[in-house]
């Protein structure tokens, strides 16, 4: 997988796209398009109903090429913007009331460690276990965790994309680290009384 | 900043270049690698924190490099047709409730096998060589066509343009046109008979984009050449700049109207555009049924404005200077430069194409 576009340059080729070029608007669709995706995907597991979610995004955000104002994070408000879209489209389906948006999601990811270069088989054990830890935490922390660690967005992003206030999401997050490692100490205990 | 004698293991997993190292995203490979050695009370917490980024890992969603490049392409062709409401004039998924698309008619069609599609104006990304005359079904329902035999290769659009492309070109068309416009993508070379649908058939060519109602015309746009043209043998097209505003006609209000038997030069890195006329411009409409016309002592104005209908191309010149030179001469098949080199010989005139029109500049007659 190719690298992400470091903010500047994604910076560089919005500017352009609000200057008329479709071709930037297109390069940051190619380079940003598997965040989207994964993050798509977190919210309703149907790839070809992500996929067009995707589509239709980028597609009102070239026809508001003349009006749209510059971004400070491309990415970050891409995530947004694609998520307000999703549940629009879901509330479409279920034909819910248009306005009842945000609350009402179902946020979904099961981690699974990343054990390249891992050889140690102790070492591999402890990432299983903190792995299913994390698995168990409630879905707003594992929201909360994606889109820290994996997403790497900014707590004032992650307020927007969650719509909290950015000291409620430190605060959850120091919650659930501190869950975590007190959940994982104790599965390691565990591991040692019982010899597994 | 905390020192990193502090780190605590959340402090390591809330370092920005911490979880880029961890992820295999870091310009930083040395400082981290020989960070337990400078700092060794940190190393076990070093290595919780990794263990938590490690885990806090999503398995990538399976999505193939090819199926995104479909993806931006199909938005690139919907980009191009939407005019400015498409959720009204589109018929729309009963399922999605979005607009149906080229790409959900494609998939109820058969599917070949899916191989890489490139897009020449992109250099990152790899390109992929297809047998000649083999069409490929892309995922979001653009065929693409190459031609790498040294013939030139017909091809029958669905509305029924046919297309003959020239060796070392390749085409990339929907297998069914949408019904707000007929989008097609070439590299290399091309001529085109577009049928008149009432629907505008727009040409991607890198940076410059041809568009016509129903015409005949040939776009020469190889990616190695400095200068793209595009040559219109009938009807009209208009030649402009891909990227310049946003809708269809602020594009075309900064581009080239053409007429039969003039031709745009489109200069790739100036971005610039120039009217001129074909290289062998024909005879759009005959005056008479005869090959030949005979003048005899005929005054030259006429003759020009003869010239104008038959070929469709405009000739300015001076009538009240013009107007006493009388011309006796036989014009048949030769080509409307010879014809133009010898009627002005006759009076000691000259020519010049200036903006896709002929200028006439003489003394006159005594």
């Amino acid at each position: 997988m190719t690298r992400r576009l470091a903010g500047e340059e994604a910076q560089r080729l919005w500017h352009e796209y609000r200057a008329g070029d479709i071709y930037a608007l297109a390069q940051l669709m190619q380079n940003f398009y598997p965040d989207l995706f994964s993050w798509g995907m977190r919210l309703h597991a149907d790839r070809d109903f992500v996929k067009d979610c995707i589509q239709e995004t980028f597609l009102s955000l070239w026809k508001m090429q003349e009006t749209i104002s510059s971004v400070e994070n491309v990415r970050a408000y891409l995530l947004v913007v694609l998520k307000s879209r999703i549940l629009r489209e879901l509330s479409k389906k279920n034909r819910m009331s248009p306005t009842s948006i945000s609350e009402d999601y179902t946020f979904s990811v099961e981690f699974s460690a990343d054990l390249r270069l891992i050889e140690e088989e102790h070492e591999v054990y402890q990432l299983r276990k903190l792995e299913q830890v994390m698995n168990q935490l409630p879905a707003r922390q594992k929201e909360l965790i994606y889109l820290r660690f994996y997403q790497n967005l900014s707590f004032e992003q992650i307020a927007d994309v969650m719509q909290l206030g950015r000291q409620s999401v430190y605060n959850l997050l120091q919650k659930s680290l501190t869950s975590l490692r007190k959940n994982w100490a104790v599965g390691l205990l565990l591991m040692l009384f019982t010899g597994v | 900043m905390k020192q990193y004698e502090e780190y605590s293991v959340e402090d390591f997993v809330q370092d920005e270049n911490f979880r880029d190292w961890v992820q295999g995203q870091s310009q930083q490979e040395t400082f981290w690698l020989s960070f337990p050695q400078k700092y060794p009370g940190r190393a076990e917490e070093m290595k919780q924190a990794e263990k938590i980024i490690r885990a806090v890992n999503v398995p990538s969603e399976l999505l193939s490099e090819r199926e995104i490049r479909a993806e931006v392409q199909a938005f690139l062709l919907r980009s191009a047709e939407s005019p400015a409401e498409p959720t009204q004039k589109l018929p729309t998924s009963p399922v999605f409730g979005f607009p149906l698309n080229t790409r959900w008619a494609m998939i109820a069609a058969v599917l070949t096998a899916v191989l890489g599609v490139s897009w020449y104006f992109w250099p990152t990304l790899a390109t992929q060589t297809a047998t000649s005359l083999l069409a490929e079904k892309t995922q979001s329902g653009l065929v693409q066509t190459d031609n790498s035999t040294q013939q030139p290769l017909r091809i029958l659009l669905s509305d029924s343009t046919e297309v003959v492309l020239s060796p070392n070109s390749s085409l990339n068309y929907p297998m069914q046109f949408s019904d707000t416009a007929r989008v097609v993508f070439l590299r290399g070379e091309a001529s085109f008979s577009v049928t008149h649908r009432g629907l505008p058939f727009l040409v991607h060519s890198e940076d410059m984009i041809t568009r016509v109602l129903g015409t005949k015309f040939v776009v020469r746009a190889y990616h190695k050449d400095r200068k793209f043209t595009v040559q219109v043998l009938s009807g009209k097209v208009s030649v402009y700049r891909a990227g310049v505003g946003k809708g269809v006609n602020s594009k075309e209000a900064n581009g080239l109207i053409l007429t039969a038997n003039q031709a745009a030069i489109f200069e790739k890195d100036k971005q610039h555009l120039t009217k001129t006329l074909v290289a062998n411009p024909t005879v759009v409409s005959k005056l008479s049924a005869e090959v030949e016309s005979r003048y005899e002592e005929v005054a030259l104005p006429v003759i020009l404005h003869d010239l104008e209908r038959s070929y469709g191309i405009a000739i300015q010149f001076d009538e009240q200077s013009l107007h006493p030179c009388k011309v006796t001469a036989t014009l048949g098949d030769e080509s409307l430069y010879q014809k133009l080199d010898m009627l002005c010989k006759t009076v000691a005139a000259s020519y010049q194409i200036v903006d896709g029109q002929i200028i006439i500049s003489g003394k006159g007659c005594p």
